[in-house]
Formats: structure tokens, C-alpha cells, sequence
């Protein structure tokens, strides 16, 4: 059922039910009246009618009482012979119009004066209407009595029938008289005589007109009936068309807005009512929602836009990582810093150029499985890259077993402190490989690698070299060659620097002069120095890999327990030593 | 003609001078014969008993000759000195006597009231009657 339905239902219920309801209540109460005016107004006209009777009547007693005293009365004792009574009586009844008569009649009942001559010396037997005792003026006995012998005929004389309206008398409830005809339907009001409660007087009235003119009210009263309600029905339909043509805008609106998904309609409603509020209310809502769509779908483009960057973000990077692994991480981040473009340039700087390989690898790799050799090759490779890296060498290639690593470029802190950083990283890889003879000796592998290890510091072309196509980031240049002859001439598990960067190091490590080399290309023979570390007296941590002999401890993470247990083995090989 | 008028004349006196009428009561009654003055009270109502008999006067119509000679003869006033009489009678609560119309109506009626008192025609007097004054 829809709200209009249902309000225009309301509001027929408030309004028309109670209005029928009343309008019901009040004409059976109209009817009611009017029938009672109706009877009421019978009733006042019967009522005058009755006066009028009950005062002839009156009247008829009055002059039968004065009649009753006058001297004439007298003659009874000479039984009217000269008939003064009866003329009198005569008289009155003329007087009076009665019909019927008056008689004086003696103490034996016997008729001796009457205004009808013909009654005379009759005994009196009726009934008589009324009676007037008859008192001796002398001795005030009884003489005798004036009665009346009266007709109700006298009566109808003041009835005033109609065809719809009459009246009657019933003698002693039950004896009717002068009923002119019997209606139908009758309405009747009826009253008795004061004078002559016996006899009772009744106005009836053609009750057949009564019910005509009330049906005549009645369907005046239905048609008043139907057209309120009729005009209650417009008037309810045309206010509750009112009512509710903004809320039905206002719904339509909003099934057009969520089925178009279209938040530039608006309520157009004019009234300054609540709903005229709501439906601004509704258009504010709608405008506010219309602009918070708009800015979630910008948000939201924005945010699909940010999404496929980052993931491009995410590709990129994670591609970049991959790469990242092919590159030295300062060439790495120097491009994708921007600091480096990726182009071909190059440029002239000096360099601390690092060279090292595995002493007899070609040999080492018939006598192995290509497995282990693999193992062992990364082993390698990876401790002495994350070694130079930790150092902030850039790893130019590996070939093969070789390492080509330079200082200097795209990141330098100076050519001396770059020089010193080189040796500090040859060292370290020198002690690192310590590490790596245990471990591999525990994987079974007894044949340890022995590397060398060439550094030289000198001017170098830098840059990216190749074609727009395929770019490799190296440095080329004669100092290159010297630094890979230079690891070339080192011994096994030594490092042989160039006296020039020897110069560089301030004596602060232990470079021993070693031999004189000549080059091809170079003018003059070049001083090579082996570089050790200065021997230091601290025990705490020691690694030594010699031909019967490998040792390597760190004291501070030996426990307790095992520490005093070599105790025991360390005092029994000084004992056996 | 002057004899038979003088004839009528003395006709005529002797009439008048006759006793006519009687007062009268029923023989039954037991009214004393009262004297002439007694009898005029009773009719003036200025008595209503004679010895020990309560009495009841009846007159005659106004008009009545017997009336006037009763008046003339028994109560002897004038018509015009007793209208006044009674209409002083009247203002003390004193009526005249009843009246009856008739000489046979005022007979009757003596001989059914008791202690009734009347004239009449003395050609009216039967036995049932008892005189008790003659004009």
C-alpha cells in the first residue's frame, strides 16, 4: 500500500468516520426530536382541546349548581304543576346547545321536571353524566336532584378533524366513540378528563404522513449525509495530494538517484514547511553526496593511479634489485639517484684499482665436481664482495675466479683515504679466507684455495663504455693493466701493492719492498711491496693458515667450559711441541 | 243604562266586600289557628313558628290578585312600603316566602311540606285543608 494510499486512508478515518458517526448520532437524535415535537405538538393541541372540554364542562356544572339553588327548586314539592322548573331547564339547555337533557328527579329516583317533556313521571335509570343534589331551602333536607343526561356528542364539538389528524374518546379504557376511521400507522397522544377521569380523549394522527414527511427529512439528511462526505473526500484527497506530492518527489528523486546513480537531481518544492526543510535538507544531502562522490572518485582515481605506480614503483624496484646485483651498488645508487646519467661519458679521475684471483683455480677446477667447484666459487666470491662492499669498493667485474674492484669512483674520500681502504679491504679479505679455509676443510674439502692479491693507484678513464644499447660502467686505462700484472707477479696469500700507492699509506701498514717488475708500456721498472699487518699483541683473536698448521679463535666466543678444556689440550701440544 | 250600571256598581261592592280567599294548611298539620298579627309576622318572616309549630309561608306570584288582596287584607302595606320592607329583609339575610305560581301549585304544596302555610281561592279548600283565616 503506498504512503498516499495509506495517508488519504488516515486521514478518511480521522475525518469521515467521525463525521458519519456524528452525522448518524445526530439525526437519530433529530428524529427523535422531531417525533417528540410531533407528539409534543399533538399533545399542546390535544391539550387545548381538553381545556376547552374540561371548561364547557365546568361550565355545565356551574349552571347546574346555580340551577340547583334557585327558589324555583321550591316547586318540586308541587311537582312543577306550573312547570317553572322545566321551562328553566328548557332555558339552560338551549343555552348550553346540550344535547341530551336535564331532569329533576325526586327523592324516589321519579322524573318530575326535565327539558324534555316526554321523560316527565319516567324513573330515571341511566347513568347520569353529572348530578346536583337539591337541598329544601326551609329545612335543608334533601328534595331531590338535577342530573343531566348528557350525550358525548357534545364533546366532538371541539374536535377539529382532518384527513391526516382526529380525535376520539374512550369511555372506561376500553368503549371508543366518534373514531372517525382507523390509520395504518397511527400516532396517537391521549388524555383523560379532569372533571370525568373515566373518560379519556385521543388525537391520532395518519401516522403514514408522519413517516412520509420523516423519510422526506431522512433522505434530506442522507443526501446532506453523502455530499459532506463527498466534499470531506475531496477535500481530504486534494489536501493529502498536498500533503504528499513533496515526499512523493522526494521518493522519486530518490529511487531516480539510486537507480540512475545520477546525484544531479534535486527536490523542487516551494513550502516552508518540515518536509519543505527535508526536501532541502535532501537536496544539501544529495549535493553533499554528489561532491563527496566526485572527490572519492578523484581520491579514488588518484589512489588507482598511486596503486599502479607503486606496483610500476614496486616492479621497477624489485627489477632495479635484480639488476642491482649485476652493478656495484655505488654505480647502483649513483643511477638511481640520478647522480650518474646513462649515457656514454667518461672522465679522467685517479683510482685505487684492486685486483685478485685464485692461484692455481685451473687446476682446482679438473680435480673437483662442477658442484663443489660452484659452491666454493660463490663461497669466495660472495665473502670477498660483501667484504669489499663493506669497505665501499666498487666491484667493477668478476672474471672467472678474478676480482676487479676500484676505489674512487662514483663515491671517493680522497685518493689517499680510498688507498688506505683498499689495503684495509686486501687485508681483511686475507683474514676472511682463514674463515673460509675452516669452513670448507669441515665441508671435506682439504684442498684450500690461496689468493693473491695486486692493488696500484693511478689515473684511469672512468665511465660508462659500450654502445647506446648495451652500457657497462669500467674503468679503462694503462693503470688497470699495472694493477692486474701487479696481482699477476704476488705470490700466493699475499698482497703486492705499487709504490705509488705504497706512498699513499703513511707507513701505516707492514709493506715490505719485494721486487722490481718491468711492464710493457712503461718507461721504467716499478717497486712492488708486499703489505702485511702490523703484528699486534692481542691474543684475543688469531688466525693463522700456514702449510700444517690452521688456527683461528676468537676468545670472546669460546664458553667457559671450553675454554678451560683446551686449556688441557693446548698444555698437552706445548708438552708434545 | 244608568239602572244596570248602578246594578254593576253594587255587584261590584259586593264582591269586593265578600271574604275570597283563605289561609290555609294541611289538615295534617298541627299549626295553631294564629291571630291576625301572628299571621303577618309569619308572612313578613319575622316568625317562623306559631305556639310550637315551626310554619312555612307560601306567597303567590306578584301579579297574583290574591296576592294583592292578601296584602291588602292580612298584611295590610302597601306594595310599595313592602318592597322597601324586604329589601331591608334582604340586607340582614331575611327572604320572602317562597313562591308558587299557581293556587294549585301553592295547594300541593301545603299538603306535602309539613307546617306549610298559604292562601288560596276559598273555591279551592277541599277537605284535605284546614282554615286558619279568612279575607
Amino acid at each position: 500500500m503506498s504512503f498516499k494510499l495509506k495517508t488519504i486512508l488516515l486521514i478518511l478515518s480521522v475525518s469521515l468516520i467521525p463525521y458519519i458517526l456524528l452525522m448518524l448520532y445526530a439525526g437519530n437524535i433529530l428524529r427523535n426530536e422531531y417525533r417528540k415535537n410531533a407528539q409534543s405538538e399533538m399533545q399542546t393541541q390535544l391539550q387545548l382541546s381538553v381545556e376547552r372540554i374540561e371548561q364547557y364542562l365546568q361550565t355545565l356544572k356551574s349552571d347546574m349548581e346555580f340551577v340547583v339553588g334557585l327558589d324555583t327548586m321550591n316547586d318540586i314539592f308541587s311537582l312543577d304543576l306550573d312547570r317553572r322548573i322545566s321551562h328553566l331547564l328548557e332555558e339552560k339547555k338551549s343555552s348550553l346547545q346540550l344535547d341530551g337533557d336535564f331532569h329533576i328527579i325526586d327523592t324516589s329516583g321519579k322524573i318530575i321536571a326535565s327539558s324534555n317533556a316526554k321523560k316527565l313521571s319516567q324513573i330515571m335509570e341511566s347513568n347520569s353524566f353529572f348530578t346536583s343534589s337539591i337541598y329544601s331551602p326551609f329545612d335543608h333536607s334533601l328534595i331531590g336532584t338535577l342530573v343531566v343526561e348528557f350525550s358525548l356528542k357534545n364533546l366532538t364539538r371541539f374536535f377539529s378533524n382532518s384527513e391526516t389528524r382526529h380525535y376520539y374518546i374512550i369511555v372506561d379504557n376500553q368503549n371508543i366513540f366518534f373514531r372517525p376511521q382507523e390509520f395504518t400507522q397511527a400516532v396517537h397522544v391521549g388524555m383523560n378528563l379532569k372533571s370525568k377521569p373515566d373518560i379519556q380523549i385521543i388525537l391520532e394522527e395518519n401516522g403514514e404522513i408522519f413517516s412520509k414527511l420523516l423519510r422526506k427529512y431522512e433522505n434530506i439528511f442522507i443526501i446532506a449525509l453523502i455530499v459532506g462526505a463527498l466534499l470531506i473526500g475531496i477535500i481530504s484527497l486534494y489536501f493529502t495530494s498536498r500533503l504528499v506530492r513533496p515526499i512523493i518527489k522526494l521518493s522519486k528523486v530518490a529511487d531516480d538517484i539510486t537507480q540512475k546513480q545520477d546525484y544531479s537531481y534535486q527536490v523542487d518544492v516551494s513550502s516552508n514547511d518540515e518536509i519543505g526543510k527535508l526536501s532541502k535538507s535532501f537536496n544539501m544531502m544529495i549535493t553533499g553526496m554528489s561532491n563527496a562522490l566526485y572527490e572519492l572518485k578523484l581520491e579514488s582515481d588518484n589512489r588507482i593511479k598511486l596503486t599502479q605506480e607503486q606496483s610500476k614503483n614496486e616492479m621497477l624496484e624489485e627489477l632495479s634489485s635484480k639488476l642491482s646485483k649485476y652493478l656495484s651498488p655505488q654505480i647502483y645508487e649513483s643511477i638511481f639517484s640520478g647522480a650518474q646519467d646513462v649515457t656514454l661519458t667518461s672522465k679522467r679521475k685517479k683510482l685505487t684499482i684492486f685486483f685478485s684471483d685464485i692461484v692455481g683455480f685451473t687446476d682446482t677446477t679438473d680435480k673437483m665436481e662442477s658442484e663443489d667447484l660452484s659452491e666454493l666459487l660463490n663461497d669466495y666470491l660472495n665473502s670477498m664482495t660483501l667484504i669489499a662492499l663493506e669497505y665501499g669498493a666498487t666491484v667493477d667485474k668478476y672474471i672467472g675466479d678474478a676480482m676487479m674492484l676500484f676505489f674512487g669512483d662514483p663515491q671517493s674520500r680522497g685518493v689517499q683515504e680510498d688507498a688506505k681502504a683498499c689495503v684495509n679491504m686486501a687485508l681483511a679479505m686475507q683474514d676472511h679466507m682463514n674463515v673460509l679455509h675452516n669452513h670448507w676443510r669441515l665441508k671435506g674439502f682439504t684442498k684450500p684455495f690461496q689468493v693473491r692479491m695486486g692493488i696500484h693507484t693511478g689515473y684511469c678513464t672512468v665511465g660508462n663504455f659500450g654502445s647506446e644499447n648495451r652500457l657497462e660502467y669500467t674503468i679503462i686505462g694503462s693503470s688497470v693493466n699495472l694493477a692486474s700484472r701487479i696481482e699477476s707477479a704476488a705470490k700466493p696469500n699475499e698482497i703486492w701493492i705499487s709504490e705509488e700507492t705504497q706512498l699513499l699509506l703513511n707507513n701505516e701498514f707492514n709493506c715490505t719492498e719485494q721486487t722490481q717488475i718491468t711492464l710493457k708500456g712503461f718507461m721504467r721498472p716499478i717497486t712492488l711491496f708486499s703489505v702485511k699487518k702490523y703484528e699486534s699483541c692481542d691474543f684475543r683473536n688469531r688466525s693463522i693458515e700456514e702449510d700444517g698448521l690452521s688456527l683461528h679463535y676468537e676468545l670472546d666466543k669460546i664458553s667457559p667450559e671450553r675454554k678451560n678444556s683446551l686449556k688441557l689440550e693446548l698444555s698437552s701440544l706445548i708438552e708434545k711441541l | 243604562m244608568k239602572y244596570f250600571f248602578t246594578i254593576f256598581i253594587i255587584l261590584l261592592i259586593q264582591l269586593s266586600a265578600a271574604k275570597y280567599g283563605v289561609v290555609v294548611t294541611s289538615q295534617k298539620s298541627e299549626v295553631e289557628i294564629p291571630t291576625l298579627r301572628q299571621l303577618r309576622d309569619v308572612f313578613l318572616m319575622k316568625r317562623h313558628y306559631v305556639g310550637d309549630t315551626k310554619v312555612l309561608p307560601i306567597n303567590m306570584l306578584l301579579a297574583s290578585t290574591l296576592r294583592q288582596r292578601f296584602e291588602k287584607n292580612v298584611l295590610k302595606i302597601s306594595r310599595e312600603r313592602l318592597n322597601k320592607y324586604w329589601i331591608k329583609q334582604h340586607f340582614q339575610g331575611i327572604s320572602p316566602p317562597i313562591t308558587q305560581a299557581s293556587a294549585r301549585s301553592v295547594k300541593l304544596f301545603i299538603k306535602n311540606v309539613e307546617g306549610a302555610i298559604g292562601y288560596l281561592p276559598l273555591s279551592l279548600v277541599d277537605d284535605d285543608m284546614r282554615v286558619l283565616y279568612e279575607f
